[in-house]
């Protein structure tokens, strides 16, 4: 008798949170990992993520670059002060090079821009969670 | 053979850009060497060589993306500052993921770029000291003898003498010896030591 079922979904899921003040943002990339298997967690802030974080240490964060009470490379920074390294994603609505070098320069996974963000999060997202989506292209 | 001191490697399809930029680092005492194309750096490259790459995104024929591509395919350590006309975000980070030091938008202060370039050498010199450092934990490790290599592998799994004089079937005494003559050859001044330095030595790259 087998002692698992397929159709059962992991308690023990690995954990993502996404940080954006905007609601509409956080329920598209809730919809999108959790299909990649992923349970997800939004926060509109990043003191209220981070309020949340001892309690569970996600495996991926993916934030907004402008948090309203942050920058996503001050929270990345955040992180690893406390020495979580944690691989970041950020979003950004009004990209610009400066701002995505310093990113990557902090230790960003990614940078990615608004609004098309679903195939580059996958791409960055699915092998953290193990997760084969074939060749990308 | 006197080793050549650490080079700005300029890299820009711009007659004018190149001699510019030459002026610029020499006025600060930087050596530079400037190329018209990408290919041109692969076809005389010399990974011995000490320094930096300064490359512009864009040029006709071999791109800088391409040519920072093609160098990690080789594996070569050259720490590179991009340069482009045209700000686009995926191709910085793209550059960015792919090991860039930095990305920098024309037009830059002077000031900035000699900066970045700094740190690009400083880089240089951190990972050439990391890869003299490997070369000589793994000239050490070759002088074990076989017997020695074998006790070197077990200490480092964590395993007790007694447990390996049981899987090599031999005396805790003799496992005793080699290990101190392990440890002696090593250079090690503990068994962390010991642990890091065969850590160190199986780095990649």
């Amino acid at each position: 008798m087998s002692s698992c079922e397929a159709t059962v979904i992991p308690t023990s899921a690995p954990l993502v949170c996404v940080v954006d003040p905007d609601a509409a943002v956080r329920r598209s990339v809730t919809v999108l990992l959790r299909a990649l298997g992923a349970a997800v967690e939004g926060y509109a802030t990043a003191h209220d993520f981070l309020a949340h974080l001892p309690q569970a240490v996600p495996v991926c964060v993916v934030t907004e670059s402008e948090l309203p009470d942050m920058s996503g490379v001050a929270l990345l920074q955040e992180l690893k002060a406390r020495g979580l390294g944690i691989p970041t994603i950020l979003l950004s609505h009004d990209a610009d090079v400066t701002h995505a070098v310093a990113a990557m320069r902090a230790g960003a996974l990614d940078y990615i821009e608004k609004p098309y963000i679903d195939r580059a999060l996958v791409t960055q997202v699915a092998p953290i969670l193990d997760v084969d989506v074939g060749r990308p292209h | 053979m006197k080793e050549k001191p650490a080079t700005v490697f300029v890299v820009d399809d711009d007659d004018a850009v190149r001699t510019s930029l030459r002026l610029l680092l020499k006025s600060v005492g930087l050596p530079v060497e400037t190329f018209a194309s990408a290919q041109e750096v692969l076809d005389g490259f010399d990974a011995e060589r000490a320094g930096c790459l300064v490359l512009d995104i864009r040029m006709p024929g071999m791109s800088g993306l391409e040519l920072q591509q093609r160098l990690n395919e080789i594996h070569a350590i050259v720490p590179i500052v991009f340069i482009t006309g045209h700000g686009d975000v995926p191709m910085a980070v793209e550059a960015m993921q792919h090991g860039a030091v930095d990305f920098i938008q024309k037009p830059f202060r002077d000031q900035d770029l000699i900066d970045r370039i700094n740190q690009a050498l400083e880089k240089d010199r951190d990972n050439r000291a990391g890869l003299k450092e490997r070369d000589a934990i793994r000239r050490r490790m070759q002088q074990l003898t076989p017997r020695e290599r074998e006790v070197l592998d077990l200490v480092t799994q964590g395993k007790a003498n007694k447990v390996i004089a049981g899987d090599l079937n031999v005396s805790q005494r003799t496992v005793e010896i080699h290990r101190a003559r392990v440890m002696e050859k090593m250079g090690a001044s503990s068994l962390a030591h010991l642990v890091r330095m065969v850590i160190e030595a199986d780095r990649t790259s």
